[in-house]
């Protein structure tokens, strides 16, 4: 019974698929809210059955050798979970874009793109075989620099999206190397043979978590994700925080019983979660741009999963990609639909009193933001607290633990900020702007999501609950750490809007330059890196070897060389019988001597 | 097999006899119909499909001849516009010398006599010398038909002083035959060795003697360029194959300098296209990039790196030979190939760009296409030589992405440069073209069975 529903989400992929080809957007929009509904009876099945996963459609694709490579799906908890939330948030996304895109005159293609985007990802999260695996991650990295770069005339795109395929692949280094170690140790390239293997192997962890932080653009490989926000902002909103940049955790998630075996791998999988969270948080504190602002707590929040997956607990870290969800792509939206109001205009110090202009946006704002700052009862609370929890009582670093909580008090601070500078305030935008919400394919959307953002989290705690014994006696101030830090964290977002937008006079901003110039990182190394490669190619190999050495000493050196011995040889050649009657005399006596000394 | 051959003769002189109006589409649709007996030579449950006379075909050998014998009618079917303003007599002998070097090359790709093997090898210089020197661009031709000249000979000479050294220990040069006579571990072995693959070597080319391959490829005529990057180079990598089996891992020492020069020359390559200005160039170095792990791969000697090579040489014949073409198509409207003023195609020419994408995507090895295969089979088999190169293969996969996005990106995105006038709209031929590349690109990538 259950195996036959499992079908149903190779069915729904397939009908996405055959509807890529549909002339009308709407269709393929149809196609996926059926698929997701298609898949809530298969997650529905699942939890009932209580069945934990299942395999399926096994295409043996090729040969080598003892090798086989076949593909497969893989259906558990996860799968399913992921299929519906993915599904349900694309179709509002694609509705959005409707809104969104209207005018624009490729939109049927634009549609296309997230479809296929979508494919891959769910591709990716179903994969049973490493090259499912693969074409899926691949897929998604492609369908986002092809989403990033849109508006193809502008060369700040076209930057962005090369930025994105670059530390993609940085980090796909990690993802071969991996590949490279488990198509040599295990027999079939699968999650069961690796499993089953039950081996701890530092390549292909480092390997891994590699690929995560290129994927989930964690510290030292994030640069693209702010960046990428020069895309639409559909593409921001399904790509760059609800499915593509999740990817990474799942990854994570997926390698998680190999990671957790070592304790210095999964130490060192916590504090790279722990640096990006924090650092994201900080710089998402001072950004003007409103996309910008929730791209950094994207980041920020992509960081908590990875603790969360460091700490042990990956099926809290998979709830929060579903919580993060629902609520990211709205608040997304929410800033899609101010900026179309404002005319492009996304800069947060330009808007203000929405409140009145804009209720129902607004107030999707304000519930996107408070689940995302984890307010009880919404969706982020019932993945975030528990989250804070198990860090609270891990017995890691409690260095690393404190800048966990101080990241989640920055949730609240820059959560705030945005509300305050976007919805509350007085209206500074200019006059006379076409601030409209009169779309169905806006508010529809915005709405559904919102309910999303409310109820999901009581509805997916239910069945995604962490395989480990939860620790039932907590302190009190452990077990509230996370909400205290929120309000504290809401309390003093009062005094940085005071400080930044409110008070009279001057102040003294250098100070905030770390947070507004995002670390500085980009500025170093996007000068270092491209100078080194590009210094490599043209002036070492390049100039100096293929131009210089090379070419001057084979080519050029021999023929200059022979050049040099002809005009020699030819000065013998002077056309006077004397002088080769001599050199032939000369040779003569010569071979005479030769022959008589032997 | 000998009526492959004689096709190719019969090919030659119905173009040379033709009457001058149909004498293109009787060299397109006569290449095209010697796919037909060619595609019969496919078994493939056996390891030696066919013998005939001095010729066997195996599955390595039928990859490449198909492949071959594919590219002569795109060839010509690329190289129609170009040639239209020449007089009839030369667009015949071009046409002639374009069957003639395929024939060249089918035979080469045959011989099971390592000697005929050789003369076949050699034969192809005369015709792409042609094409390079006679219908090149500019005056920089010269130049580089004579370094494509020398640098060939100059390697394959020593292969004829091993071939015949061979042949005067073991009395026969069949390919089937393990090299007798020399003891191993001599250390005079690695200097044969390195006689008999430094032809190939500087053929596929190796990092360091791939001097002659960016100017032969920027200078050379369409035609010429893609049969260069299309199966040119893969008769290095083949020839490379089937000395490596011969030798077995005998002179793996040398090998290892080979492979680790190879390493490196993957980088570097990846660092030069970064910097690259000129369309055809940048798809020429990246050949090189390309082909460093096909040397990887058969110099590690084992049944997967020469797989992996395999599948990487049909998988960068079809596509770098798309990619040439297409660069082509602009350069014939454009009048450029610098990058900086061919940008923003995909406004002028929506459809062709669609070309452009999959081929860019395929010379990354974006996954599933069969070039991401060969990679990871032959990245395998380099991973089980040293731990440590994976870390040059995937930096080198890094910039394999890197400059093949930031070709595309230059090329068909931003805005189109002021200036350009009557640019007319891409024919059906040159979407067939692209059509032709990668149809059998995609294919096999639901039967790769096919190559192993």
């Amino acid at each position: 019974m259950v195996g036959m529903c499992g079908m149903l989400g190779l069915v729904s992929l397939l009908i996405m698929g055959i509807f890529l080809f549909d002339k009308t957007k709407e269709n393929l929009a149809q196609a996926i809210k059926y698929s997701g509904f298609m898949n809530l009876l298969l997650l529905t099945l699942m939890v009932v059955s209580e069945e934990n996963e299942m395999l399926l459609m096994k295409w043996e694709w090729v040969k080598l050798g003892g090798y086989s490579l076949s593909i497969s799906f893989r259906y558990d908890m996860y799968t399913c979970s992921f299929f519906v939330v993915a599904l349900y948030v694309t179709w509002n996304i694609l509705i959005f874009s409707f809104y969104y895109m209207s005018t624009d005159p490729r939109v049927d293609l634009f549609c296309k793109y997230l479809g296929l985007f979508l494919i891959a990802m769910l591709l990716l999260v179903s994969a049973e075989g490493f090259f499912q695996l693969l074409i899926g991650w691949e897929g998604v990295g492609i369908m986002s620099y092809l989403l990033i770069s849109w508006w193809y005339a502008r060369s700040d795109a076209n930057t962005a999206a090369l930025q994105a395929i670059f530390y993609n692949r940085i980090g796909d280094i990690g993802l071969v190397i991996m590949l490279v170690w488990s198509l040599m140790n295990t027999s079939d390239w699968t999650f069961t043979s690796l499993y089953a293997l039950d081996m701890f192997n530092v390549f292909l962890v480092v390997g891994v978590v590699l690929a995560a932080m290129g994927k989930s653009a964690q510290l030292g490989l994030h640069p693209w994700l702010p960046a990428a926000m020069e895309g639409p902002t559909p593409v921001s909103s399904l790509l760059h925080s609800s499915t593509m940049v999740v990817a990474g955790v799942f990854l994570l998630i997926r390698f998680s019983p190999i990671i957790l075996m070592n304790s210095y791998a999964q130490a060192g999988v916590f504090l790279l979660g722990t640096m990006t969270t924090l650092f994201s948080a900080i710089c998402a504190l001072a950004q003007n741009d409103m996309k910008k602002v929730v791209a950094y707590s994207t980041a920020s929040q992509l960081g908590l999963m990875v603790t969360a997956v460091g700490v042990g607990v990956p099926q809290l870290a998979f709830l929060h990609i579903c919580m993060h969800a629902f609520f990211k792509a709205m608040l997304f939206m929410c800033s899609g639909g101010y900026i179309h109001g404002l005319q492009n205009e996304q800069d947060i110090r330009k808007m203000g009193g929405f409140l009145f202009a804009t209720p129902i946006t607004s107030s999707c704002l304000f519930i996107g933001s408070a689940a995302l700052m984890g307010t009880p009862f919404l969706a982020g609370f019932f993945s975030k607290d528990p989250i804070i929890e198990a860090i609270n009582i891990s017995n890691m670093n409690s260095w690393a633990i404190g800048l966990v909580l101080v990241a989640t008090s920055f949730t609240a601070v820059y959560s705030f900020r945005l509300m305050f500078m976007g919805v509350g305030s007085a209206s500074r935008m200019f006059t006379l702007q076409p601030m409209n919400e009169e779309y169905n394919n806006l508010v529809g959307p915005l709405q559904r999501l919102c309910y999303g953002s409310i109820v999901a989290g009581v509805v997916f705690i239910y069945f995604l609950i962490p395989y480990q014994v939860s620790i039932l006696s907590l302190p009190f101030t452990l077990k509230l750490a996370a909400i205290m830090v929120t309000a504290v964290g809401g309390l003093v977002s009062w005094d940085v809007v005071k400080l930044l937008h409110t008070s009279e006079g001057t102040v003294n901003v250098n100070y905030l330059s770390f947070e507004a110039q995002v670390g500085f990182y980009s500025h170093i190394m996007h000068k270092i890196m491209p100078k080194v490669w590009m210094t490599l190619g043209e002036n070492y190999q390049m100039q100096m070897i293929d131009r210089g050495w090379a070419e001057l000493t084979l080519p050029q050196g021999f023929g200059q060389n022979y050049k040099l011995l002809a005009d020699n040889i030819n000065q013998t050649q002077t056309a006077l019988v004397k002088m080769y009657i001599a050199i032939m005399m000369l040779i003569l006596m010569m071979m005479l001597m030769l022959i008589a000394l032997s | 097999m000998y009526h492959l051959v004689l096709g190719y003769v019969g090919l030659v002189m119905s173009v040379w006899v033709c009457d001058s109006k149909v004498m293109w589409r009787v060299g397109q649709i006569g290449g095209l119909l010697l796919v037909v007996p060619a595609l019969g030579l496919m078994n493939l449950n056996l390891f030696i499909s066919g013998v005939s006379g001095a010729m066997t075909s195996d599955f390595m050998s039928v990859a490449l001849t198909v492949l071959s014998i594919w590219l002569l009618p795109l060839m010509l079917v690329a190289s129609q516009q170009h040639m239209v303003n020449e007089a009839k007599f030369y667009q015949r002998v071009f046409i002639g010398c374009q069957v003639f070097l395929t024939g060249g090359l089918v035979l080469a790709f045959l011989a099971s006599d390592l000697l005929l093997f050789y003369i076949a090898f050699e034969s192809t210089l005369l015709p792409t010398l042609m094409l390079i020197t006679r219908w090149g661009a500019q005056k920089e031709r010269y130049q580089a038909g004579t370094y494509f000249m020398f640098f060939t000979m100059v390697g394959s000479l020593p292969l004829l002083v091993c071939l015949l050294g061979q042949y005067q220990l073991s009395g026969s040069l069949a390919l089937d035959l393990m090299f007798v006579g020399v003891s191993k571990g001599e250390y005079i072995i690695n200097f044969w060795w390195l006689g008999c693959v430094v032809a190939f070597l500087v053929k596929l080319p190796l990092y360091g003697t791939h001097l002659w391959l960016p100017k032969a490829h920027v200078e050379a005529p369409i035609a010429g360029s893609m049969v260069l990057a299309g199966v040119l180079l893969k008769l290095g990598g083949y020839g490379m194959i089937r000395v490596s089996y011969l030798w077995g891992s005998s002179a793996l020492v040398s090998g290892e300098v080979i492979l680790a020069l190879a390493l490196w020359g993957m980088i570097s390559m990846g660092a030069i296209c970064l910097r690259q200005t000129d369309l055809k160039s940048l798809i020429a170095y990246s050949s090189v990039g390309h082909m460093a792990l096909v040397v990887g791969g058969v110099m590690t000697g084992t049944a997967w790196g020469y797989n992996g090579a395999m599948i990487l040489m049909i998988a960068h014949g079809l596509v770098s030979s798309c990619l040439f073409s297409l660069a082509n198509s602009w350069y014939e409207r454009g009048h450029t190939r610098n990058l900086i003023g061919s940008r923003g195609l995909i406004m002028l020419f929506p459809l062709i760009g669609f070309s452009w994408l999959i081929s860019s995507l395929m010379n990354l090895a974006l996954p599933p296409a069969i070039n991401l295969f060969g990679e990871l089979v032959a990245m395998v088999a380099v991973y089980n030589w040293s731990v440590y190169s994976v870390a040059f293969m995937s930096l080198g996969a890094v910039l394999t992405a890197g400059y093949s996005l930031y070709m595309y990106g230059m090329s068909q995105w931003g805005n189109v440069m002021k200036g350009y006038k009557n640019l007319y709209i891409i024919t059906s031929r040159e979407y067939l073209l692209g059509l032709l590349h990668l149809m059998p690109a995609i294919y096999l990538i639901f039967y790769l069975g096919l190559m192993f």
